[in-house]
């Protein structure tokens, strides 16, 4: 199972990764072979405020729905869209095209709360 | 995310367990049973059995042996259906149902030549059926047995299964006619080979005693290699199933629905000579009407309509989904429900509640998928 050295990650198998504009954040690799084929994504709200392990969206396989949680507090400032007609894009690229949203955190220190690859690697 | 098993309590077949983990499956539970969910992705293996074929191992359904002089009006006693309608050698379908015409549970018979014959029940029932087939038995010639312990089963399903079955048994496979059953030798003992299945697509059920089963499985799957057969879990299954609108115990079927509720009316015979359990209830109930239908839903609005979600009509519930789930070969959102037949109809247009919001859906008539025969 892929785990990307330059991401950060929860123990709930969700990543982000720090950029200019926010945080983007996605499910793992590990996330998207346990749910196999993904069918639907019910994306997060733009403009919603989440807080940390709180539902963020949910994911729905063949089998059955799952709940994505918030990997940081915050304002989601951007959603992937394009998940919407392509949702089997989470199983072919979790860490690049299949990222789900941007978060722009409410409280930066809950970052130093997150996994490092290594850590994530460890746990799986 | 998927049921983890927890397997200290769980049931395992020959065929199951160890066996299927170590072709890679991905295990669930299901009911008692630790199942394979799917071996590659639950899509691939489903067109899979569309387009080419597919073996299943359905270990876990069971068998109850009916014998003596007295078994066929003991039968005729505990079946909707009506026995006399079918000859040797050819399974059929009935329902086992309760004094007040609820279902207890929906077999296949097999009447095998006279005085034998065997039901094939689901795995969730086992137990039920036997008891309330042993507390029916007022016939002092008819015997019930529960082999379900020592039988196993496996499913070939698909457009190519006729070949692979033929080459498996040495026979000719492609003239079983639909729901015919033969007894074909194999290994030194023998399995029966029934041209049914549960999948909407030709194929064929065969079954055995658990000795054989790796063995059958194995032939199987290098026989189906050129034609590109694959094993199939739970997950296809019930995808496939759903599609071809074949009702599953537990979900369109319970001991409080009725069988002219649920597109089932057709096997029960209130016409056959002999009384027979729950015939007053259902003279009464398909007098009165049903007031609430199986149905077909297909989402309008994206999104994956599963079971126990409730559906309404202008702001009122007119029901809830029974089975639902992505299908792929119509490459549909939709599932069958269970609505009110006087507010509903086919063509309306309902909403389906899903999590916090409701989605548009259309009411639709089943199956959602035909073979092309």
């Amino acid at each position: 199972m892929k785990v990307a050295h330059e991401l950060l990650y929860t123990p709930t198998h969700e990543w982000i990764k720090q950029e200019d504009e926010g945080i983007v954040c996605g499910i793992t690799d590990h996330a998207q072979s346990e749910l196999s084929d993904i069918v639907f994504v019910e994306l997060p709200e733009r403009g919603k405020t989440v807080a940390k392990g709180a539902t963020l969206c949910v994911v729905e396989s063949v089998k059955a729905a799952s709940d994505i949680y918030a990997p940081i507090s915050g304002t989601i400032i951007k959603v992937n869209d394009a998940l919407s007609s392509a949702p089997e894009t989470l199983n072919s690229d979790p860490y690049g095209e299949g990222w789900i949203c941007v978060i722009e955190p409410s409280d930066k220190g809950e970052l130093k709360d997150l996994l490092s690859a290594e850590q994530y690697k460890a746990k799986l | 995310m998927l049921t983890e098993p927890c397997e200290e309590t769980l049931k395992i077949t020959l065929l199951m367990g160890d066996f299927h983990k170590h072709a890679g499956a991905k295990m669930i539970t299901f009911g008692d049973w630790e199942v394979p969910a799917y071996y590659t992705t639950i899509i691939e293996e489903h067109r899979c059995v569309r387009e080419k074929a597919g073996i299943f191992d359905v270990s876990h359904m069971g068998e109850i042996v009916i014998s003596g002089s007295d078994a066929r009006a003991f039968l005729q006693y505990v079946l909707t259906n009506d026995i006399d309608n079918y000859d040797y050698g050819t399974a059929f379908y009935s329902l086992l149902c309760n004094e007040r015409g609820g279902i207890v549970d929906d077999v296949f018979v097999y009447p095998v030549t006279e005085g034998q014959y065997f039901l094939i029940v689901n795995a969730s029932n086992i137990e039920k059926d036997h008891a309330w087939l042993c507390a029916h038995n007022a016939f002092s010639d008819a015997h019930i047995e529960n082999v379900s312990e020592r039988r196993a089963m496996i499913a070939c399903q698909g457009p190519r299964s006729n070949e692979i079955v033929s080459r498996v048994f040495e026979c000719d496979a492609q003239v079983i006619g639909f729901h015919k059953f033969i007894e074909m030798p194999y290994g030194g003992d023998k399995a029966v080979i029934s041209a049914s299945g549960y999948t909407g697509e030709r194929g064929f059920e065969i079954m055995f005693d658990n000795d054989l089963g790796h063995t059958i499985w194995n032939a199987l799957l290098k026989a189906g290699e050129q034609y590109g057969l694959q094993p199939i879990g739970f997950g296809a299954r019930d995808t496939l199933r759903i599609e071809a609108g074949c009702p599953l115990y537990g979900h369109e079927l319970t001991d409080d629905i009725s069988p002219f509720e649920v597109r089932c009316g057709w096997v029960v015979k209130l016409e056959k000579a002999r009384d027979f359990i729950g015939k007053d209830s259902l003279v009464k109930a398909k007098d009165r009407g049903v007031q609430r239908k199986l149905f077909g839903l297909e989402m309008i609005e994206r999104s994956v309509p599963r079971e126990n979600y409730e559906v309404f009509k202008n702001d009122e519930r007119v029901g809830q989904i029974t089975s639902g789930s992505y299908l792929p070969s119509v490459d549909k959102n939709a599932a069958m429900a269970l609505l009110n037949a006087t507010q509903v109809t086919s063509g309306d247009t309902v909403e389906v509640l899903i999590r916090s919001r409701r989605y548009k859906a259309l009411v639709t008539n089943l199956p959602f998928y035909k073979a092309q025969r």
